[in-house]
């Protein structure tokens, strides 16, 4: 009797635990297909749940009232006083803090399109590795103006991904380099158009038949998008018995390093070949352009001028 | 209960903050100690607002966490 209830328990026990495994695998299998139903519902629910940490994060880091910006400021100067330290120590003065305003000042004019379309100037405050997926978030939102599928950019001209959602204060990028991402991208040096794939980690893989001479250093631009480079090859995979090569691209600055990226106040359209074509040929003549200063550039008809000028000042007769 | 409730909020803040490696961190002893179903609620959150159709990798990873639990549970002493 015993043994009888003993074996009894351990079975009831056991069955229990398979009930448990199979309940397991029916709430993972209705999350899944709730999210595949109703994920814009699921969508702005979370979002409703995700703005007040968003806002407190942003208040923490950014306000103006006494309270977070104590805290900010003890800790702004203690790194100062550690940088004010090192310049005394070096004898630099203000050089080093006068420089970098200058550099933070051009950077951010850059940003802004000084030259050019208007955008958006936005703080990354979040980056992959602090968020779950391959995507940016931002400090600005749609009463900034920011749009659904707009294009962001750091430095000048350096897309790096769209605005693929919005709330008031915040946005949500997704990286041009998230795994699974396809763009077309034409490769300067061999001049060819081609596909990449995100890969994740800020990294874009460009995939090309064996033969084509894919160089470290050929930029890759994004022909979809008006002044759309993306960076350049850095690393080249060729393994000859395999039927396509590949090219690693990567932007100047790691994506744990952008601090601020303008947006695009109008979203990305579909263009045609034609019209990629005719953006891949301004982006051609212009990436290759230095805004030289006149007193510095010597060029035909300067230089034609310049030397008729002198030659006539220097003229000496014999 | 009141516990849990933090941890699970613990865990939300996380999930909109990072760093991921100590949300996962929690997550892992979130699963250990009370091998909620919660956790698939906040996986189908993350996939649906940051996953953005990139993939249902959160809900499916978390899934087998809470299986993978449930079958080291005895063996855990737990």
């Amino acid at each position: 009797m015993k043994k009888f209830s003993s074996i009894t328990r351990v079975n009831s026990r056991r069955i229990s635990r398979n009930k448990k495994y199979i309940r397991i695998i029916a709430v993972t299998v209705l999350c899944l297909a709730t999210l595949m139903i109703v994920p814009v519902f699921i969508r702005s629910v979370v979002a409703m749940v995700v703005a007040p940490v968003n806002a407190a994060k942003t208040w923490l880091y950014y306000s103006g009232q006494s309270f977070p910006q104590y805290f900010r400021d003890r800790s702004a100067l203690l790194e100062k006083i550690r940088v004010l330290e090192s310049q005394l120590a070096q004898e630099s003065g203000n050089a080093y803090t006068i420089k970098t305003l200058v550099a933070e000042n051009q950077e951010l004019r850059k940003l802004l399109g000084d030259e050019g379309e208007q955008r958006i100037l936005a703080s990354v405050i979040g980056r992959p590795g602090m968020l779950p997926y391959d995507v940016l978030m931002l400090d600005r939102g749609s009463k900034d103006g920011i749009q659904v599928g707009a294009p962001v950019y750091i430095k000048d001209n350096t897309v790096i991904g769209l605005v693929q959602q919005v709330t008031a204060s915040t946005a949500l990028v997704r990286l041009i380099t998230s795994p699974g991402f396809t763009s077309t991208v034409y490769i300067i040096g061999p001049n060819i158009y081609t596909t990449a794939k995100g890969i994740g980690g800020g990294q874009l893989r460009v995939g090309v038949p064996q033969g084509i001479t894919l160089s470290e250093g050929d930029l890759v631009v994004l022909p979809s998008i008006m002044s759309g480079v993306y960076g350049e090859i850095h690393t080249v995979q060729s393994i000859p018995t395999e039927p396509e090569q590949y090219g690693f691209v990567s932007p100047d600055i790691p994506l744990t390093g952008i601090r601020f990226v303008s947006v695009g106040t109008t979203p990305m359209q579909s263009v045609s070949f034609e019209e990629a074509q005719q953006i891949l040929q301004d982006i051609k003549t212009s990436v290759f352009v230095v805004p030289v200063p006149e007193d510095v550039l010597i060029d035909t008809q300067a230089s034609t001028s310049t030397a008729t000028s002198s030659r006539e000042d220097n003229m000496v007769v014999p | 209960m009141f516990v849990r409730a933090s941890f699970f909020l613990l865990l939300v803040i996380f999930a909109s903050t990072g760093p991921v490696p100590l949300f996962l961190l929690a997550v892992g002893i979130y699963t250990v100690l009370y091998e909620g179903y919660e956790i698939l609620l906040l996986a189908v959150g993350i996939d649906a607002y940051f996953g953005y159709n990139m993939g249902y990798s959160y809900t499916l990873g978390f899934g087998m966490l809470l299986l993978v639990v449930h079958f080291l549970r005895p063996k855990l002493f737990l």
